[in-house]
């Protein structure tokens, strides 16, 4: 039970301490944040149940308005704005990520971290983020689809990058496939 | 904790955090129900009439925090007004920047502590057991000491990767970043497994 609470305080942490890294910026001029790295991390290293725990943890924490999301905003706000289908997407999609590796025989093995990643990561907190900002902003889906597209190259690296982290974390310590 | 609070004291500072919740929820439900033009434009300037009370530095404090919301709010009228349902862009605008700054006026006149304490009441309200209430309250305070702690290993990782390498360290922190405060979180539970925290 201690383990399982720390570590899911330490994910909402890595989540919060992304947030602080400098963004990159994609050749399309569409900034690269590494807080959802740190959702899918959260997915692939603490599976479906705990990894979505970290990530309403963090989340608790910025309604509570606390300056963690990237960008240093916090508070109800952020929660009334179009990329509340994101946020909302994000613990959702923690839960599939662990789900799909979880069907893998080595759940935090690099091609099980990336279909959860995938899936997961890119896949469900797209779909949410779109719905949001068609709700929010008052646009068809087709055309929120357009204002999420550009941030799929991004969600991709990201991708990867969880993967090859998830299995280097695994190859490293083996028993943490077994403990989370 | 003190979050996005203003350390300048305003008299909504004095108000019970729950009671402000309650009139968050109303007024974001109102104008999210009913979203037009005139009521959206109107519920801003309410909270923005509202922000003038404790004085004009207030104001500009709720302005600050309305820049990445204008910005889109700008985007969704002009996105509007090239589909022809100009009446559309102004009604979610009007009513996206008086919820934020409705939302926003509340974080920054409330601990985070009186509002979790609102939400620890609010969970007991509802039959949710003190054990998992008091869970929650560790995590938070968990993830607080943590944030500060993976910042300073990060620093110290960049440090001693700059030292080593002229290449940018970026990425590449992460996963030692992990693996480190993998085995800090061990460390803790085994702490708290000591002191008996969660019997």
């Amino acid at each position: 039970m201690e383990r399982t609470l720390t570590r899911i305080a330490l994910f909402a942490a890595l989540i919060a301490a992304l947030g602080l890294l400098p963004r990159l910026t994609l050749g399309s001029g569409i900034p690269l944040t590494a807080q959802s790295l740190g959702i899918m991390l959260a997915g692939t290293v603490l599976g479906a149940r705990n990894g979505a725990l970290a990530v309403l943890l963090f989340l608790l924490m910025v309604a509570l308005g606390l300056p963690l999301l990237a960008g240093g905003r916090g508070g109800l706000g952020v929660f009334a704005g179009p990329t509340l289908g994101y946020l909302v997407g994000f613990p959702i999609g923690a839960f599939v990520i662990g789900l799909v590796a979880s069907r893998f025989r080595h759940r935090m093995s690099f091609p099980a971290a990336l279909a959860g990643a995938v899936v997961g990561g890119i896949g469900v907190v797209t779909v949410c983020g779109i719905f949001g900002m068609s709700a929010m902003m008052g646009v068809s889906l087709v055309e929120a689809t357009g204002f999420a597209l550009p941030f799929l190259p991004g969600d991709l690296i990201k991708a990867v990058l969880a993967a090859a982290i998830t299995a280097a974390l695994w190859k490293a310590r083996p028993a943490l496939a077994r403990t989370s | 904790m003190i979050g996005a609070l203003s350390a300048r004291p305003t008299p909504y500072h004095a108000m019970s955090a729950g009671t402000k919740l309650v009139m968050l929820c109303v007024f974001c439900t109102t104008l999210g129900v009913m979203r037009m033009v005139a009521t959206g434009w109107l519920g801003l300037g309410v909270v923005l009439i509202a922000a003038t009370v404790p004085g004009l530095w207030f104001v500009r404090l709720i302005l600050r925090d309305l820049r990445g919301s204008a910005l889109i709010a700008v985007v969704i009228v002009g996105f509007q007004w090239l589909s022809g349902r100009l009446d559309l862009g102004l009604a979610v605008a009007g009513t996206l920047l008086a919820c934020v700054a409705a939302a926003m006026m509340l974080s920054r006149t409330t601990s985070p502590a009186d509002l979790l304490d609102v939400l620890d009441r609010w969970l007991g309200r509802i039959g949710l057991p003190a054990r998992p209430r008091r869970r929650l309250s560790l995590a938070i305070a968990l993830t607080l000491r943590f944030i500060p702690a993976l910042s300073a290993r990060a620093a110290l990782l960049s440090e001693a990767h700059r030292a080593r390498s002229p290449r940018r360290v970026g990425w590449r922190l992460v996963g030692p970043l992990a693996l480190g405060t993998l085995d800090e979180a061990d460390t803790a539970a085994e702490a708290l497994r000591a002191r008996a925290f969660l019997e």
